[in-house]
């Protein structure tokens, strides 16, 4: 009888292995990837028949004062909330690494246990501590002799800095566990010489571990970026994106529109302006950042 | 052992498989039927005495939020697989499904039960003079009150109009206590809240038509009154459904609840403590108005989608829950429903007072209601809150408001 030969040409052998891989990536990531954008030029509500309508959905979008209102609170959250918490995860992260600190193990649990909550949970605990009058923080400042009753959720200016603090609270230790990372990497014989030398503290810092962190900070700031720009579960559990649009994020104005006014054709044009902002804000991270280093 | 002939086997072997056959279908007679039903209310109760009544069909109760049953059935029926068998819709948003052709057209199956219902609920889930839903429940409003605080402060219960509402709410107002919570932010649900006042003066945001109505008196007037108690401290701006909410009520910082009925039994769940109370009222009439009217907070409509495999035992489940005296019964008393088929009415159980809000009996307290017309609720909710939230904070007047929610409504809806 003549025998099946089962060998694969050797040159195939890497694309048969790859196979499943990217079978299951070509029908759950770039299928739906195209079909959103195929989407975007519809207007379909996802059950009835969708009619082909060009461009119409961007130009709503971009006519729409709430896409900009919320473009832009999006991107006044992103900023903040990357300042401040890159700012404190770096000192964290510096504080940490320090040969003086005991109790280290502690410390760094302690700091990257509030990224494993869910942030539902999050939301519903920071809004007892912000309730006004009976809050955790309403009775530590009466506490101090401080009788204020804020509405912190009920104000415009107010409501959006409460989600960006729940946002840095809850992300710190989490990006300083990288940074920690990255300065674990660093030689330690490069702190001895600059000792040696008599650098201080703050010039070793500036000088050594800042720019030998810097492939680890671009990387922090384009992750956090891309999911700080993807805010949703705090201002829609909190405030649905008010008072007045005042906290209304990208995502919030994209599942109002897509999923509770059921316009699934303009939701997906959403989504691709969004995903232009976002490649936008990345290729200017890796350009100020990533060409200083070239 | 001797062998057997060849025809011996032949029987034996038909016995066998006659005996596994008649167990095989034996077994699929006993076997019941699955219908998987999504709700955001706490309706295990009412599903287990389903289910004890009808041993052939086992209702799986499948509790999600209102809005994620909302969206995954959104979802689902896009897609065309993993709708469930029956849903729970909010009434209000229901025009977003019924109008697809993805639901049973349940016509037909209702026949018997249709005259039960009041033709505006018929109405509501019907499209091309086609039912694709049953009525489940109304919600009509009452005003749910602390009886001690008002007792310590000497108002009395129930109020003639919400001028005396008023009055008694500056009373409280000196002695620390707010009269009410309010939506603020606003977001959908603070829209619906107006819309539930807007609604028992017997106005409407929307014609019969479905056209955006102009220079709307009705809700001006009802912007006005809600600003007014904003303004003179009479309503506290809070988060809702909150620990913070319920904290609030125990601390006996609010003095009364204008909302809908099922809210009650919210109240007796989470605060067992303040048994006998509470109590209930019904909304106060207008004093510009004859009538004494009540407003609708929503309302909600079951649903079978054409994918269901089992549409037959789904249809039993939501006519027994949405067209039969028993059924609406037992929402009731699971959830303070507030039956949609009117020979409901008739059980005992809807003249029975309630020890826990101190024998009064909520379903007496219901007034008539006017007709409301809903079209594009999500679009309307969101155009609405804003302006409230606006208006709050100072930054329009209400007949600002008003004219801007008229001018947005007719610009996003084309109405």
């Amino acid at each position: 009888m003549k025998q099946v030969s089962l060998t694969i040409d050797k040159r195939l052998a890497p694309y048969v292995f790859l196979l499943p891989f990217l079978v299951f990536f070509l029908a759950f990531r770039v299928g739906p990837i195209v079909w959103s954008l195929v989407v975007s030029f519809t207007k379909w509500s996802g059950m009835n028949e969708a009619v082909f309508v060009g461009f119409q959905n961007y130009l709503r979008v971009f006519k729409d004062g709430r896409f900009w209102t919320a473009t832009y609170n999006t991107l006044y959250f992103v900023v903040v909330y990357n300042a401040i918490m890159i700012t404190l995860a770096l000192l964290l992260a510096v504080s940490l690494d320090s040969s003086l600190l005991k109790g280290k193990g502690f410390y760094r649990s302690a700091y990257f246990m509030p990224i494993t909550m869910s942030l539902p949970v999050v939301a519903m605990v920071f809004d007892l501590i912000l309730a006004r009058g009976s809050g955790l923080l309403a009775v530590l400042l009466q506490y101090l002799g401080i009788g204020l009753r804020v509405r912190w959720l009920s104000n415009a200016s107010l409501a959006m800095w409460a989600i960006i603090l729940m946002r840095v609270w809850r992300g710190t230790g989490y990006y300083c566990a990288y940074f920690l990372a990255g300065l674990a990497s660093i030689p330690k014989d490069v702190y001895e010489a600059a000792k040696v030398d008599g650098a201080s503290a703050w010039t070793v810092f500036t000088r050594i571990s800042l720019p030998l962190l810097k492939p680890m900070l671009l990387f922090v700031l384009i992750m956090s970026t891309i999911l700080s720009f993807q805010i949703f579960d705090e201002p829609w559990i909190l405030t649905q994106g008010g008072p007045a649009d005042a906290t209304l994020m990208l995502q919030i104005y994209l599942y109002q529109t897509s999923f509770l006014e059921g316009n699934l054709g303009r939701g997906c044009a959403i989504s691709y302006m969004m995903t232009l902002l976002m490649m936008g804000a990345s290729v200017l991270y890796v350009k100020r950042l990533g060409e200083r280093d070239a | 052992m001797s062998k057997m002939n060849g025809s011996a086997r032949t029987l034996l072997l038909s016995l066998v498989v006659l005996v596994l056959l008649s167990s095989v279908s034996f077994a699929q007679a006993q076997e019941k039927v699955k219908v998987t039903f999504w709700t955001w209310l706490s309706n295990e109760a009412l599903v287990e005495e389903f289910n004890r009544l009808h041993p052939n069909i086992q209702v799986e109760h499948v509790k999600m939020g209102a809005y994620d049953a909302q969206n995954k059935f959104l979802v689902a029926l896009s897609s065309g697989t993993g709708a469930p068998d029956v849903i729970q819709l909010m009434a209000r948003h229901f025009s977003l499904f019924s109008t697809t052709g993805k639901l049973v057209d349940v016509t037909d199956a209702v026949k018997d039960i249709k005259d039960g219902y009041p033709s505006n609920l018929i109405e509501a889930v019907s499209y091309n003079s086609r039912m694709y839903g049953l009525p489940a429940d109304v919600s009509p409003a009452v005003i749910w009150y602390r009886r001690d605080i008002f007792k310590k402060y000497g108002i009395e219960a129930p109020f003639a109009t919400w001028d005396d509402f008023a009055k008694a709410a500056a009373v409280l107002k000196k002695n620390g206590v707010t009269m009410m919570p309010l939506f603020y932010p606003a977001g959908g649900w603070g829209a619906n809240a107006l819309v539930m006042y807007l609604h028992s003066r017997g106005g409407n945001i929307y014609t019969q038509e479905g056209k955006v109505i102009r220079n709307n008196k009705e809700l001006e007037y009802t912007l006005q009154w809600l600003n007014d108690l904003y303004k003179n401290g009479f309503a506290e701006g809070i988060t809702f459904f909150t620990p913070e909410f319920w904290g609030a009520f125990k601390a006996g910082q609010f003095a009364c609840w204008p909302m809908n009925v099922a809210e009650g039994a919210n109240i007796r769940q989470y605060m067992p403590e303040l048994s006998g109370n509470w109590g209930v009222m019904p909304f106060p009439r207008w004093s510009d108005k004859k009538e004494q009217t009540t407003g609708i907070w929503g309302g909600t409509v079951l649903a079978v989608p054409k994918q269901s495999k089992v549409r037959d035992a789904a249809l039993t489940f939501a006519k027994w829950v949405a067209g039969t005296v028993q059924g609406q019964v037992w929402a009731s008393k699971t959830w303070n429903a507030v039956p949609a088929y009117s020979p409901a009415y008739k059980d005992n159980h809807y003249s029975l007072g309630d020890p826990y809000y101190g024998g009064d009996n909520v379903y007496k307290m219901i007034n008539p209601v006017k007709p409301f017309y809903y079209f594009d609720w999500a679009i309307t909710e969101r155009i609405i809150g804003k302006q409230l939230d606006l208006m709050f904070a100072g930054k329009v007047t209400p007949a600002a408001a008003r004219a801007a929610i008229e001018a947005e409504l007719i610009d996003e809806t084309n109405r």
